[in-house]
């Protein structure tokens, strides 16, 4: 186990250290001076040589790369040019509004898509199956963006329930210790702002797991074991619940880990849609105003992120499957 | 002419090719029905003019007029040259290169494998919207520029499904056989194990058409790709009459959405009817 840990551990390093290079060749690649790119078509000399000392970028390229690395370690990755402090600060500030709406997204995908998938399934080639594959494919059909707005046409434009855009003042313990204390409405607040982003966020991903879980589950249904139950009397739930969605579980939350990365590229245009104050939005304004050390530090970011869940995913292995052995 | 049979039995996927053939065919004959001069000539007497159902509509724009007073009907149809393009450069591109790789991978395994298999974990723990985005960017937006883009940030999907199913056609027989018999690694690949995972790619390949549609829109929708002519663009301009004018957003999503769909509905139909086994 400790092992295993350790070996999962340098592989994580090594694919966060690939990506600090992918993104450093990217951005070194751009035709013509990065310096310029920054400054501006019309700028003058002087302006570009004075960003390009500012951004390191006189620098002789190994050194660049050295001091990208050293400062991915650190936590230091320079100054932002649009919010003039630590780049790393700027996107850890908005880090817990990505957080919230990708976790609501997911809280509120997960059960339902793996309902679906499951019903999808018993109940094959049913109206409710029917039904459920249509509604997995309008989600993995639905341009996210559009979808978003789809949403506030009808909910905030034409039946007025809920704000069109922005985060709520609170985040959830907030809230929720707020309605504890005799304040339920800042619950009620809460709610009404992240429902609509949550959703957009979320259809993609169910509809993803709900196909899988339907698949997974069809195939369990028809194992030997699945027979052996049956035959020694093991009601319908039971079957499902005990001996068909903890074999179903382990590839569902496989290619749900691996898919995180969509989840939080959703985020970059959900929370654009929605002016959610998050590291997405905060990522678009950096691309657009080609702020680096934020572009750097975000993807890194989520780079992290992505490790991180796909390490617990094999931890929920060994929860899930006894029979898995980390070694 | 079996693929023939199966289609005659899935009224989805006749529907569905039905619908891809049109829209193929209306994006190529724009300048025929003159569709890309009623995509520009806007005039404001027609500003926001509502689709023909409605009693202020006129039937001659059938789905309204935009803010500049343009045709609506005109401008999805002309709109889909720039994703249909978009889209079967970029799946081009991802499929060359991540078949190449996933070959790669699969077939000499070991070092080359764990290496690439790394590779393919960093590609796939940045968001692929966001490596798009930044590439974009930095380099001239250009309708060209963003499919190659595209295309070089979202070969993933092509390079694990080639490397899994490498991995274990490299135990069948019939390649142990070629390689006893003296076969070249190139002829092995070209002769034996290309033709094994054609039908495989070719799944992928008609799905991820739908999705590199989706990711070309959202990337038109924050003004990215520098076309005007574009679904995405056109629900961005949509946004700000949402209260006064729902077609202008609402049309073009209906486009993407159709247009996505069929070419979903189409992958599942082929799935099913060359290669019952995979599971993407």
């Amino acid at each position: 186990m400790k092992k295993y840990l350790i070996r999962r551990l340098l592989s994580g390093i090594l694919v966060l250290w690939m990506v600090l290079t992918l993104v450093f060749i990217l951005v070194h690649s751009v035709p013509g001076d990065p310096a310029q790119v920054v400054a501006g078509d019309l700028a003058d000399v002087k302006t570009v040589n004075e960003i390009r000392a500012k951004l390191g970028l006189d620098l002789p390229l190994s050194v660049q790369y050295w001091n990208l690395l050293k400062g991915a370690v650190t936590g230091n990755m320079g100054v932002s040019f649009s919010y003039r402090y630590s780049a790393f600060q700027v996107v850890i500030e908005r880090f817990p509004a990505t957080v919230e709406l990708t976790l609501v997204g997911a809280i509120l995908a997960i059960p339902l898509s793996i309902a679906l998938g499951i019903v999808s399934a018993v109940k094959r080639n049913s109206v409710l199956d029917h039904l459920a594959k249509l509604i997995t494919l309008f989600g993995i059909s639905t341009p996210s963006f559009w979808l978003g707005i789809m949403l506030i046409l009808i909910f905030s434009v034409n039946l007025q329930w809920v704000p069109s855009m922005d985060k709520s003042p609170y985040y959830f313990p907030q809230a929720a210790w707020a309605a504890i204390s005799g304040k339920p409405v800042a619950l009620w607040i809460w709610a009404r702002h992240i429902i609509l982003p949550a959703i957009t966020l979320g259809a993609w991903f169910t509809a993803l797991i709900a196909r899988m879980t339907r698949t997974e589950t069809l195939e369990n249904l028809n194992r030997p074991f699945t027979l052996t139950a049956r035959s020694k009397g093991v009601s319908q739930l039971r079957i499902i619940w005990d001996h068909v969605l903890p074999n179903s579980l382990v590839p569902i939350i496989t290619i749900a880990g691996i898919q995180i990365g969509i989840l939080l590229g959703g985020a970059i245009v959900t929370e654009a849609v929605f002016m959610w104050p998050g590291m997405g939005r905060v990522m678009m304004d950096a691309v657009f105003a080609r702020d680096f050390p934020v572009i750097q530090t975000s993807t890194l970011i989520f780079a992290i992120i992505w490790v991180g869940i796909n390490l617990l995913v094999d931890m929920i292995y060994v929860v899930i499957d006894p029979r898995i052995k980390l070694t | 002419m079996k693929w023939w049979i199966e289609l005659r039995k899935n009224w989805m996927a006749q529907a569905s090719l039905f619908f891809i053939i049109l829209i193929v065919g209306m994006a190529l004959m724009a300048p025929v029905f003159g569709f890309d001069t009623r995509a520009d000539g806007g005039d404001l007497e027609r500003r926001n003019l509502p689709p023909s159902w409605y009693e202020k509509g006129n039937i001659r724009y059938p789905l309204g007029c935009d803010a500049q007073g343009r045709d609506i009907f005109s401008r999805v149809f002309y709109g889909a040259r720039t994703s249909l393009f978009v889209a079967l450069v970029s799946v081009s591109i991802a499929t060359s290169l991540g078949v190449l790789i996933g070959l790669l991978a699969g077939y000499y395994g070991g070092r080359v494998d764990d290496l690439i298999m790394r590779l393919v974990d960093a590609v796939i723990s940045i968001p692929g919207i966001l490596l798009t985005l930044i590439a974009i960017t930095l380099w001239n937006p250009g309708v060209l520029n963003v499919a190659i883009f595209i295309g070089l940030t979202h070969w993933v999907w092509q390079a694990r499904t080639a490397r899994s199913k490498i991995l274990s056609l490299r135990e069948e027989p019939f390649i142990i056989a070629a390689r006893v018999s003296g076969a070249s690694d190139l002829r092995i690949i070209l002769r034996h194990i290309i033709p094994n995972i054609r039908a495989t790619i070719l799944v992928v390949m008609t799905t991820q058409i739908g999705y590199m549609i989706i990711i070309e829109s959202s990337l038109s929708f924050f003004g990215m790709t520098g076309s005007t002519i574009s679904w995405g663009w056109d629900i961005s301009q949509g946004r700000d009459y949402l209260s006064t004018a729902w077609w202008i957003t609402s049309m073009p999503g209906v486009a993407i959405l159709l247009t996505v769909i069929s070419f979903n509905i189409l992958g599942d139909w082929l799935r099913d009817a060359l290669d019952p086994h995979l599971r993407v």
